[in-house]
């Protein structure tokens, strides 16, 4: 890939690209998994899993030396080494975008198009992730810094219209289900298992802007939001009520009460559910292309888009509603989780060894 | 006539007409290249040339200039309409025909005195090449011949008749100045030069069009333009391979990324002020001769949306204004859309209340809500477009009938509800709101696709055009600038005056996406007198 081709982004936009993909989980069940495993400390799990990930992160930024990861994989365990490492991080997130249109697609057929078909409801989503491949991680992670800002601004809002709704009492017992669930909560840190794209988007850095800045600060930031809205959560559902939504956020929009024009806020919650989907989908796909293209050195990536999207589709198609609560479901993300957080420590130790 | 109408006579052959294929060579004369030093060489070629005397507006006027007592033939060829007979005739005919048998200099050459004594023209230019003097007759010069010599002269005589200075029609304001380009070129780039009164004000000439080669003037100031930026402009200007340019407007299509998005991405302005603020910040214009607009880049979106008073009024006004305009884009690109997503796809959102009230008003309307709401938008465009076409009194007759009278009409007839009228009233008025005629334009467009995408999934329809059309619009570039700089990517520039005002004397910083050689426009404290001591 020449430098001319590519798109260069600050460190600003690349921050904001990392918190819209972090804080996305949060519309989905994470909360959920949050509370039931730490109850109503689960907002002190949330901000656990942001200081070890952040801890993990900069013990990884630090290997790297500022180098992506194929360029790594090479140095370090040569071209089939490198080959398989981009096969696997381009089948990964092809997969999970395969997944989330699954996903996707259904929840909007539930919570807005109940009368529409899940197949045209995808044909949408293939669309606007489409044209989000076109474009490329570098002007998806531009618009993510005028997105990403928009997106928090909205839930922040529906946070504060939910202001009359809160009740305090809803904390205690401060630690939940005790310190040490808390402490051995830290699988929830597959909320920020995409940190690792930013070791594939290196290339597309402008000069002097720092991977490691934008990573940390991206963390922090998502941190402080996924923790805030986990607390303002737990303060509207009491525990062990709150533990039991599929959709946290909507089940907080349904609960405020506006009154002018509208009567309640789950508009920006679809606005919400929607914006980040489309990123969300339109991130892994693009980067599942882009690993695919830094894999083989092809020349134009474009041409391949078109038969990710028709994988990606098949995927979203073979999984239904029920196989995804499957426990295939979940050990995907396991796995996910897994390679996004071992995979490039891994690399870029055997590097730095080899070096 | 009774025989006629028992009898059968064969018609008689009526005279018809139709085009065939034209395989004749289009007449054209020996090509030439320098100015012969025989009259007759260079008077035929002329004449075959500008098909004379077939061509009824070309003039060719033969005399006789004395030179040391010599006689020799001369001629002048010019176009009748273009150039003005007085000043032919006081700066060209009266000197070469009767001054002519003054005292020549030692060793002077005939070309030499002509050029040097007998010629009183400021615009004077002496040529061997014989079709660059023959060129611009088409465009006001006039060209002069005398035997024996190898060379000619081109004269500027320009006299056309044509529109004065006057108020830009499109993009009136109500404080500022109400100067606006005309279709003159020198008058244009005289308006640009007057205004920023600086030497580092560069124009360059450029030709547009094999055959038109209509003059265009490249301006830019160069201690602050980006060399490179120029260099893009002159590169494409340069390199469009068509017969005529025309207009400006035809200019702006050759030059834009991408034809095929709905947003322009080149500024089209009637403002000189709205020029020379671009050329402050680093821009480059580009004035056409024959077109009132000239044209800016780079642009961004945020350029579309803003209007020259904005700079004009203070600091709160302005403030309010922008908000209201704000406001009055995104009514006009999804007021309708919403309208429909919410009465077809998300009654639960809305007030109970406003839902009956709302209903009840659509109850007796025989179509489903698209169909109602596309009658009323494609009356309303229908209107919009006759009112421009027919002349200004009937014009906002036509309005006043066509928005009151059959608007009340359709309600009493129930054909739409009077919620529809609102919403498409609202929708209207909020177009006019938006500065840029070309961004009006687009979003004229960029409604009807929110419109069927909301009816197809309400708001997820509406979301996923919104998604897709800023996500193009970021990854748009108009000549090597980011379409949505400063916000995405994002800069170093400031942001908060693309959505709301700043106090005038904040400025300082030229945008930076645009790299200007000189990034301020003014010192950090722009005001001394209010902190120098006296």
């Amino acid at each position: 890939m020449s430098d001319s081709n590519v798109r260069k982004i600050g460190s600003r936009e690349a921050t904001w690209f990392l918190v819209i993909l972090f804080v996305s989980k949060i519309l989905f069940a994470d909360i959920n998994e949050y509370i039931n495993f730490s109850g109503t400390a689960a907002y002190i799990q949330t901000a656990w899993c942001a200081f070890a990930t952040l801890v993990l992160f900069v013990v990884t930024s630090y290997l790297s030396g500022g180098d992506d990861i194929f360029s790594a994989s090479y140095a370090a365990l040569g071209n089939v080494g490198m080959k398989s490492v981009g096969i696997l991080i381009s089948a990964l997130l092809l997969l999970d975008a395969g997944v989330m249109f699954r996903v996707y697609a259904d929840i909007i057929a539930s919570i807005a198009l109940p009368d529409s078909s899940d197949f045209f409801i995808i044909l949408l989503l293939i669309l606007a992730a489409g044209v989000a491949a076109f474009a490329g991680v570098g002007t998806l992670a531009s618009y993510a810094y005028i997105a990403g800002i928009v997106l928090v601004s909205s839930l922040a809002l529906i946070l504060v219209l939910n202001i009359p709704n809160y009740t305090l009492s809803n904390i205690y017992p401060l630690l939940g289900n005790g310190g040490d669930k808390i402490l051995s909560g830290i699988g929830g840190i597959n909320v920020y298992a995409d940190i690792f794209l930013v070791f594939l988007m290196s290339v597309y850095f402008k000069k002097g802007e720092s991977v490691k800045k934008s990573g940390v600060k991206a963390i922090i930031i998502s941190g402080i939001v996924i923790t805030v809205t986990t607390f303002l959560y737990i303060l509207t559902v009491p525990y062990p009520a709150s533990s039991g939504f599929a959709l946290p956020i909507l089940e907080i929009a349904f609960d405020v009460n506006l009154d002018v024009i509208f009567q309640r806020a789950e508009g920006l919650f679809l606005f919400l559910w929607i914006f980040s989907g489309f990123i969300l989908i339109g991130a892994y796909l693009s980067f599942s292309v882009l690993s695919f293209e830094r894999t083989f050195n092809l020349s134009d990536r474009r041409a391949v888009i078109g038969v990710f999207l028709l994988i990606a589709v098949c995927i979203a198609l073979c999984a239904d509603t029920s196989s995804l609560k499957s426990e295939v479901y979940t050990a995907f993300y396991k796995v996910f989780t897994a390679v996004a957080f071992i995979l490039p420590p891994i690399v870029f130790g055997i590097k730095r060894l080899r070096r | 006539m009774i025989r006629n109408l028992f009898l059968y006579k064969e018609p008689a052959d009526k005279y018809q007409f139709e085009i065939t294929a034209d395989n004749t060579a289009s007449p054209s004369p020996q090509p030439m290249e320098n100015v012969s030093n025989d009259i007759n060489v260079n008077l035929k070629y002329t004449k075959e040339l500008f098909s004379f005397p077939k061509n009824s507006d070309i003039v060719i006027r033969e005399f006789d200039i004395s030179v040391e007592g010599e006689l020799l033939r001369g001629f002048v060829i010019c176009a009748d309409g273009l150039a003005g007979s007085a000043l032919i005739n006081e700066s060209v005919l009266l000197p070469l025909m009767c001054l002519s048998d003054l005292e020549r200099r030692h060793g002077e050459s005939t070309h030499d005195y002509i050029y040097r004594r007998l010629i009183p023209h400021v615009r004077l230019t002496r040529e061997r090449d014989i079709n660059k003097l023959l060129k611009p007759v088409n465009y006001g010069n006039c060209a002069v011949f005398v035997d024996t010599l190898d060379v000619g002269f081109s004269i500027d005589v320009k006299a056309w008749a044509h529109r004065g200075i006057g108020e830009p029609a499109n993009e009136t304001v109500i404080q500022g100045p109400h100067e606006g380009f005309n279709e003159m070129l020198r008058a244009n780039t005289a308006l640009i030069r007057k205004t920023l009164n600086t030497p580092n004000l560069v124009m360059e000439t450029a030709t547009l069009g094999k055959t038109s080669q209509t003059y265009a003037s490249i301006c830019y100031l160069k201690n602050v333009a980006n060399s490179s930026l120029v260099d893009e402009v002159r590169y494409r200007l340069n390199n469009i391979d068509v017969e005529y340019i025309l207009s400006s407007l035809n200019l702006a299509q050759y030059i834009e990324e991408s034809t095929y998005l709905s947003i322009p991405q080149v500024v089209a302005t009637e403002r000189p002020d709205r020029v020379c603020n671009a050329l402050v910040e680093g821009r480059v214009a580009i004035v056409v001769s024959g077109s009132p607009q000239v044209l800016i880049v780079p642009t961004t979106i945020f350029d579309m949306a803003t209007s020259p008073e904005d700079t004009y009024l203070r600091l709160p006004y302005s403030f309010l204004i922008r908000i209201v305009r704000m406001a009055a884009i995104v009514l006009s690109l999804l007021a309708p859309a919403v309208f429909l997503a919410v009465m077809n796809f998300h009654q639960e959102l809305i007030l109970t209340d406003i839902l009956f009230a709302l209903s009840k008003a659509r109850s007796a309307v025989p179509f489903s809500s698209l169909i109602e709401l596309l009658l009323m938008e494609l009356s309303f465009e229908l209107i919009k477009e006759a009112g421009i076409r027919v002349p200004g009194p009937v014009g906002s007759t036509l309005g006043i009938v066509g928005g009151l009278i059959l608007g009340q009409a359709a309600v009493s007839a129930n054909i739409v509800s009077p919620i529809m009228i609102i919403v498409v009233a609202v929708t209207g008025i909020a177009s006019f709101a938006i500065p840029s005629y070309q961004l009006s334009f687009s979003f004229r467009f960029m409604r009807f696709i929110y419109t069927f995408a909301a009816a197809v999934a309400g708001f997820f329809g509406i979301f996923t055009v919104m998604f897709i059309d800023t996500l193009l619009i970021v990854n748009t570039k108009s000549f090597g600038a980011a379409y949505a700089a400063p916000l995405a990517p994002r800069t170093k520039a400031k942001i908060t005056n693309l959505f709301f005002t700043e106090p005038i004397w904040k400025g300082g910083r030229r945008p930076d996406y645009l790299e200007p050689k000189d990034k301020h426009d003014s010192a950090k404290i722009s005001r001394t007198w209010k902190y120098k001591k006296r």
